[in-house]
This record gives structure tokens, sequence and C-alpha cells, in this order.
């Protein structure tokens, strides 16, 4: 199982922001637009695009399920997305690679003083 | 929601647009969410900043749409292309992959090798500059019904001086010589040009220069240009052959320039000289020698420099009546000069013949679609319950389509590469540019377009029938294979296949009838099986040697007809099915009211009495010349002149007439009618002189043989050897393949498209049979109840071809009417049949009804095996 998660690897950067920002609650679209901008101080804004086409491949992928339409306070009809416990792993080996890569700029002396 | 944070409706107009440039199945599933996500950042950055937080914002979501639509489009065709090739590639639809691939890998194949022959001779940009403003000029004699003749050098010169529709007008004339130094002997293709031929044409010395007008004048010592062919031949392609002197009939030139090997009206032009002044030629208005071609004056059109030129000539009518009364002149367009109106029209006419079979083809993949697409029901009802979108699925087929179109046009694409590989060898001469032929952008633009149109052709109606059946009707359809089956879509089809087939068929039938008659007209003289010539160039030219070739000829003569094998030779100035014709207006001394007073035009030959005999050409009347002592203005002529000449039957025989030239001759022989110049051509009116009155520098021998004449070309050469080392001997050719050359593009043209009609005969019958045995599987059951009703198997056989055989039929006849339709098209490339002959007519169409017979038999005796027991207690 692990195997066929880790040739998804490494992970298109939006990609990992749509997982994180679904690790804690089901969101929708623009609520996942807005937790990513939130989470990364608004360096990080995805357009509807890029976010869309994504969530049609981790839904093949079946890293993301597609929860029934809600009401949101916009009064529009919605679609929310939940995190599989794929998604979740996917996202645990991104990051324990990501944590790999530090430790080895760590050792090699890069990382800069405040890190 | 405040007035404020709407979105103003322009701005959703925009999204909605950028939106369509996904696919429409991603567009069905996202494009609400995707609304609503783009309304909310865009209030967000409106109350967040200003215009350029907004500007910002629309930038980032162009370049998000359009960069992650591309990727969806590929993700899709990606999927879809695995989808066909995974569905192309199972084993159960080998055999409709395998038909379908060399059905368009022939149709696409085909088109393509025409193609390039069609682009290299008639589409492909001559190579010189501004190739469309270059033309040639013709003098005509309306009245005769001359509209090809070339030039005299007088005339040229009045153009040259007069004409104001051409910035430049350049001339040139044959000049074929020996060339000699120190080397072998070599006898080469030459012309004399004005210096301003290169300039004229824009064509560069590779090496070397041009000519200048200073080499024309007396006191320059002689100059040549040769061809890079004859220059890497001769000298390795050595710089230093400039400079080099290359004897040329004798007389020592100096090689001054290499010319390109193509000048776009010739390719095996190895010598080039310049025009020089030939005193017999300057100063005679009436020996029309030159070939003249000019560039169009700025800003000219044809149609002007026609009407500029013709103003010219008539007042050189006027002014020099001896010699230009009645005569005019022309401009073409110089593509006209080189591609002559048959070798165009018969490429057209195969272009046309093998953008037809593609159709058939096309048309032929299409019907496999669809009988594919009726077991495939099941498979499309599934998807549609699943979900997938009409839209969707039409992709999908069209995508499997152009995956197959794609494979098919590979390997046509390499069929056509080995097809005109073999081309360049198998062209007949007569067909110029056909040294460059290759797949070059044009041609490869033009297979991939065959490839698209044949995906779409091919795919849009079995898509179409699946955009109109619902999930429903599929998946009970697919339940009942027995019931239905009648599908007008593949009746159809087929109609349009025969209807293709027809046509190329007749078209076939016509061409194969014009060529066994071009193979049994009478020729003129007998068994042309045993004939061998040869043509040989004395280098010395001047005209005090005359005596010295005559006798060089006479012992020659004497010579071969000593050979073992030899029956007889003889001399002349040109041999039928030659390159060239010579030709002059004769008029009866006497005037008389039955002749027209321009006069007959007529070949005329310079023979030996030898001549006659070795080709055996029949004496008529009177005599032929004596070996010796013949009075200079003695005459033959063919019985057709004489008949022209004398059409109230009077007695020929020692009659004098008048040449164009204003000498005369008196008449002591008439001979049989010779087809001089091709099988099509009819017989010319000839007039025949003496070697006594004159004798070309170049004359050709004419050898009857007992044995293969081939056989004895090293005898000949030895021959010519013994009497004079330094000769040498050219174009030696055997009488049966000059003939074979004349008829040789007639032949091709044939071949080829007979084959192509066999082709698409071959698969539109197979497109029959695939219909009508499809429909006695799907209707097997009402077959069954009709046979236990009391059919007999022979009624049920006939009812299941009833309706393919209808469609056939109305097929077959719509062929028919589209041949009668597009007879003037092919009516130049005929000969002895006409397009409407109605036995070709009768026959090809009952040939095919029988054909389309079979083809729909052979599948529906299933019908008469049909066991109603079984069937209806299995149904």
């Amino acid at each position: 199982m692990d195997n066929e998660l880790e040739s998804l690897l490494p992970l298109p950067f939006a990609t990992f922001h749509i997982l994180v920002a679904l690790s804690d609650a089901d969101r929708h679209g623009y609520a996942i637009m807005q937790e990513v901008a939130q989470r990364t101080g608004g360096r990080t804004k995805l357009n509807p695009g890029t976010l869309y086409t994504t969530i049609q491949r981790l839904l093949e992928k079946g890293l993301i399920v597609e929860l029934s339409e809600r009401q949101d306070e916009d009064d529009e009809r919605r679609r929310y997305y939940r995190l599989t416990s794929s998604g979740k792993r996917v996202a645990q080996l991104e990051l324990a690679r990501l944590t790999e890569m530090v430790s080895l700029g760590r050792r090699a002396g890069l990382a800069p003083e405040e890190v | 929601m405040s007035a404020a944070s709407r979105v103003p409706v322009w701005a959703e107009r925009v999204y909605a647009a950028l939106l369509r440039t996904y696919p429409a199945s991603f567009r069905e599933e996202y494009a609400g969410e995707m609304r609503a996500a783009f309304r909310s950042r865009w209030r967000e950055e409106r109350q967040a900043g200003g215009p350029l937080g907004m500007a910002h914002l629309w930038l980032a979501v162009l370049v998000d749409t359009l960069v992650t639509a591309a990727r969806t489009h590929g993700e899709v065709l990606g999927g879809d292309l695995r989808y066909a090739a995974r569905s192309l590639g199972r084993r159960e639809n080998w055999s409709f992959t395998g038909a379908a691939l060399l059905t368009l890998a022939l149709g696409i194949g085909a088109v393509t090798a025409i193609f390039t022959i069609v682009h290299a001779v008639l589409l492909a940009p001559l190579p010189y500059r501004d190739p469309g403003r270059v033309v040639r000029l013709w003098e005509t004699q309306p009245a005769l019904g001359v509209d090809s003749f070339p030039s005299s050098m007088p005339n040229f010169r009045s153009w040259r001086e007069s004409a104001r529709g051409f910035s430049q007008l350049a001339a040139l004339r044959e000049a074929s010589s020996n060339l000699t130094d120190g080397r072998r002997p070599e006898h080469v293709t030459g012309f004399r040009v004005t210096a301003n031929l290169w300039d004229l044409l824009g064509l560069q010395p590779v090496a070397g220069r041009a000519f200048t007008p200073e080499d024309d004048l007396p006191g320059h010592g002689p100059v040549a240009m040769i061809s890079e062919g004859l220059w890497k031949r001769r000298y390795g392609g050595l710089a230093s052959a400039l400079g080099h002197t290359l004897d040329v009939n004798l007389v020592p030139h100096v090689i001054v320039g290499i010319v390109p090997q193509d000048v776009g009206f010739a390719t095996g032009v190895d010598l080039w000289l310049p025009m020089g002044r030939d005193p017999e030629l300057e100063q005679n208005r009436g020996d029309h020698r030159l070939t003249v071609v000019g560039r169009l004056a700025p800003g000219v059109v044809l149609g002007q420099a026609q009407g500029d030129l013709q103003r010219v000539a008539s007042q050189l009518a006027r002014e020099f009546p001896g010699t230009n009364q009645g005569w005019s002149a022309r401009v073409a367009p110089v593509r006209d000069w080189i591609v002559d109106a048959e070798v165009g029209q018969r490429l057209r006419i195969l272009l046309a013949a093998v953008a037809l079979l593609l159709l058939v083809a096309a048309t032929n993949v299409a019907n496999l679609q669809i009988a594919r697409a009726g077991s495939r029901l099941r498979e499309i009802g599934v998807r549609l319950a699943l979900g997938a979108s009409r839209a969707r699925l039409v992709r999908q087929m069209l995508t499997e389509n152009l995956l197959l179109a794609t494979g098919g046009g590979i390997v046509g694409l390499a069929l056509a590469w080995g097809c005109v590989r073999a081309a360049a060898a198998v062209l007949p001469v007569s067909i110029p540019r056909r040294d460059n032929l290759s797949l070059d952008l044009p041609v490869l633009l033009v297979a991939g377009l065959c490839v698209g149109a044949t995906a779409l052709l091919a795919g849009l109606l079995p898509a179409r029938m699946a955009l109109r059946s619902n999930v429903r009707d599929a998946l009970q359809q697919a339940g009942r294979a027995t019931a239905g089956g009648r599908s007008p879509a593949r009746h159809a089809l087929v109609a349009v296949q025969l209807a293709l087939a027809t046509l190329l068929v007749v078209c076939a039938a016509l061409l194969t009838q014009s060529l066994v008659r071009l193979q049994q007209v009478a020729l003129g003289f007998a068994d042309p099986d045993h004939l061998l010539t040869t043509r040989i160039t004395r280098s010395d030219t001047a005209d005090e040697r005359i005596g010295d070739n005559r006798e060089f000829f006479d012992a020659l003569v004497e010579q071969v007809r000593g050979l073992p094998g030899v029956v007889s030779a003889g001399v002349s100035s040109e041999v039928p099915f030659g390159a060239d014709d010579t030709s002059m207006t004769i008029l009866p001394a006497l005037p008389s009211a039955s002749v027209p007073k321009e006069g007959v035009q007529a070949s005329w030959r310079i023979v030996t009495t030898g001549y006659f005999q070795t080709l055996r050409v029949p004496l008529r009347q009177g005599r032929l010349f004596a070996a010796r002592g013949e009075p200079r203005e003695s005459m033959v002529l063919s019985e057709g002149l004489a008949r022209r000449l004398w059409p109230d039957g009077q007695d020929p025989l020692g009659r004098e007439v008048s040449l164009g030239n204003r000498q005369r001759f008196k008449v002591v022989g008439i001979v049989g009618d010779v087809r001089q110049l091709g099988l099509k051509q009819e017989p010319t009116p000839t007039m025949y002189m003496s070697t006594s009155w004159y004798l070309w520098p170049t004359m050709s021998l004419t050898v009857r043989t007992r044995i293969e004449p081939a056989a004895l070309i090293p005898d000949v050469r030895a021959a010519v050897a013994r009497l004079d080392p330094h000769q040498p001997v050219a174009g030696f050719q055997t009488m049966r393949s000059a003939i074979a050359a004349n008829a040789a593009a007639p032949r091709l043209n044939t071949l080829l498209l007979a084959s192509f009609a066999g082709l698409a005969l071959v698969l539109a019958a197979v497109g029959v049979a695939g219909v009508v045995g499809h429909t006695v599987g799907q209707r097997t059951r009402e077959l069954a109840v009709r046979l236990a009703l009391g059919s007999t198997p022979g009624q049920a056989v006939r009812h299941a071809m009833r309706d393919a055989l209808r469609m056939c039929a109305l097929g077959i006849l719509l062929g028919l009417g589209a041949a009668l339709a597009l007879g003037p098209a092919f009516k130049s490339v005929l000969y002895g049949v006409g397009a409407y002959d109605p036995l070709t007519l009768l026959l090809t169409a009952a040939a095919l009804l029988a054909a389309a017979t079979l083809a729909c038999w052979l599948p529906a005796r299933r019908a008469s095996r049909i066991s109603p027991c079984v069937t209806l207690r299995e149904g």
C-alpha cells in the first residue's frame, strides 16, 4: 500500500497544501483556498483552475472524497471534501520526505541561524 | 450581500468564457464550483486593494486557467488514447484494427505518393527569382493552326527593341556537341544562350561567372559554361576546372562558369555556350530556331504583355510581308511550356482518382466502425448509465479514429516514400521535373490533412449514432442481438462506396481502351522490333566540310550494312519517335485555288534511299533517291502531303513545289504516311529531301537487323571508330523502346488508375459484404420466422440481400451519372474512344453489378442455412 502511495511523491505543492488544509476539517473549494492563504500568511493563493484540477486528480486517486452538497453561509450550494486515510498517509509520507531533506541540509551546515 | 461586493456581469461573463477552454466533461463537473470560487476571490481582492490587486487577480486567473486547461485536455486525450489503444489492440478486435489500418494506409499512402509527383511537377516553385513573372514567347500562324512555333533571330531582336511588356527577353537554341580534350570523346546536350538568360531567370552560377554580352563579340576567345554534373563527372568538382580549356566540336573553349543541373526547364543539359553571331541565323527572318523566354515588366500582367507583343508582331508582318505575313505571337507562363497540358491533366486526373480512393477507404472504415458500434452498444450503454456524457463518448470515438488514421498515415507515409523512390526510376522521361520528387513539408501537410479528414469522415457517423442512442435502448438492443438490424446509414454508405468505385472503374476502363487503341495504330513502317537508331554529330560543322561529312555517312552505311546480322541501313535528319521535329510551309509552284495561299505546314527530313528501305516505308508512286548523283532539287512527298497539295487528284510526279524559304523542288516520288511524332499524333504530312541537297552536322543512323537490335550496338560503335576514332556515338535506341517510351505516360497512367479502381472495387465489395453479413446476423430471428412460415431458402437469401443490392444498384447509377458529368475532364487524355462510349459504360455497369451481387450473395448464403427450429427455440 505504502509503495503505491510513495510512487505519488514528491507531491506538487498545490496538492500538499490541499491535503494539509483538509487535515483538520471537511471544507469546500473556496474554504480550501482561504485556509491555504491563511496558513501561509497570504503568501500562497490557489487559483480556481489549479484548485479544481488538483481536486479532480485527488478524487480519482482516492486521496479525498466528496461529501453531499451543503449550504454554506453565503447561501450557495457547495461541495465539501474530506481527507481519506490514504490521503492522510500520503501527506505523512511527503512530510517525512521533506523532514529528511531538512535534516540533510542541516547536517551539511546549510541551515540559516534562526531555523 | 451588499451591492458593492456583487461581481459585475462582465466579469462573470469573461470568467465563463475562460472556463470554456476546459474539456466539456471537466466543465460539467466543476464549472459551477469554480465560478463560486472565482466570485469569492474577486470580492476578496475588491475589498483588499485597488486596481493593481484586480489586475494581478485577472492575470493570475488567466494564466492559471490556460495552463490547467491545457493540462486537463492532455490528460483526457492521453486517457482516450490509452483506452482506444487498449480497445483496438484487444484480440477480438485484431481483424477490425488490421483491416482499418491497411485500408487507411493504402488510401493515405496513394494520395501522398501521387501528391508528391503533382507537387514536384505542377506546384513547387521553379528555381527562378519570382518565377510567376517568367514567360515563354511563341510565334504563331493562326491560319495554319500553328500555335507554338520557335522564333527567328531577327524577330527576337525586333521584339526586344519594340515590346514594352517585358523587362528582359532572352533566347536559346539547341547546340548539342562533341567534347574532346584528350579524354574519351563525349556527346553532350547543349544550348547556345544570350548572355542575359541567367540574370533574367535569376539563376546564379554554382562557381565562376555567367556570360557577358562581350562573350558574343568576335575577337573574344570562345568560352563555355558546363553543368554541375559534367563538372563533377569530368573534373571531380575541382575549382581548377574554371579556366580549363575544353574542345567543343574541335574548337578550344575556356570554361568560365558552372551552371546548376536543374535550370527549371531541363535537367539534362551539360554544355552552355554564348549565342554568338551566326550570319545565317542573324539575317534570315524566316529561320525559326530560337526558344524565347521573357520576364514581365513590373506591374504588367500577362494579358497586357500579350497585347503588346501582338502589336509588335503585326507591325513586323506589315514591315516584312515576305517572311512575316500571317505570323503573330503569343505569351504563356513558363510552366505551360515546361509541363505540357496533357501531362498536367493526367496528373490532375490521378490526384482526383486517389482522392476518391481515400474517400472509399474512409467510408469503409466508417462502415466497419458502425458495425462495431452495433456490437458495442452494451459498452456504450454501460458508460452512458455510469454517467459518461454523450460529448465524452463522441470525443472518445473520434480519438479512436484519430489513432487509427494516424497509424494508417504513418504506414501510408512509409508506403509513399517507397513509391516515390521507385517513381524516380519508373516515371517516363516525358514527365518534366521528375528529378525533384521529395516528401517535403507541403507533402507532409497534405498527408496530415488526409489523416485528420479520414479520422473525421470515418468517425463522425458512428459517433453520431452513439450520440442518438439512449441508455435503455442501448442496453436492450445489446441484450437482443437478433432484433432490428436495418441500418439506413450503413446502406447509404454502401451506395456512396459503389458510386465512387464505379466512377473510378469507368475511368480506368476508358483509359485501358485508349491504351489498347494507341498500341494498335498503324505506324507507317514495318516491324519496329528489328530497328536500331543512333545519333551521330560530326564535330566539324563548317559548310565547306559538308562533302566530307556526306562521304563519312555514306561510308558508315556501307560499313554497317556489311556487319553480320544487319539487313539494311540508312541515314536521316530525324527518326520517327525521335525528340525533335523540323517543319516548314510548302506550296505548289503553280498557284491553285484549292490550296490556301499560306501553304501547308509540313515536316521535312533529309534522308538517304536506304532510310526508306530500312524502315520499309512503302513507295506508292515514282521513285526513291538515287544512291549517287541525285539532283539537289529532288523531293519525295508523303501521300498525305501530296493529297493536300493537289486535292483534285492531279498526278504530283514531276510537279514543282516552293518552300517557305523560297527554295524550289521537284517531286520525284510518293511514299506512305509515317507517324513521325508519336502514337497519338496523326501521321504528319512530310517532305523528304536527299542528302545531295544538304546535310546536317547531326544525323541519325537507322539499322534494320536480323537479330536482337540492341546486340548490335558494340559492332556499330566499332564501325564508327574504324572510320573516325575521335567520333563519339550517343543515344543508341531500339525503335521498340522509343515507341514504348512514347506510350509510357499513358501506360503508367492507365496502370495506376486501374490499380486504384481495382482497390476501390475490392474495398467497396468488402464493405457491401460486411453490411449484408451483419444484416443476416442481426435478422436471424426474422429470417427463421420466414422459413418457418414456408419461405424457401432461396427466398430467404434473396430477402437478406435485397436492401443492400438495391443500394448497390443506386450507387452504380450515381457513379455512371458522375462519370457522364465528368466526361469533358478526361477527353484530352483519351484516344480512339469517347468519354461517353456507351459500350464501355454498359459493360462497366454490368460488371460492377455482377461484382456487387456476388459480394451480397456470399454472406447472404448463410440465411439459407438457418434452422428455424433451433433459432426460434433459442430466441
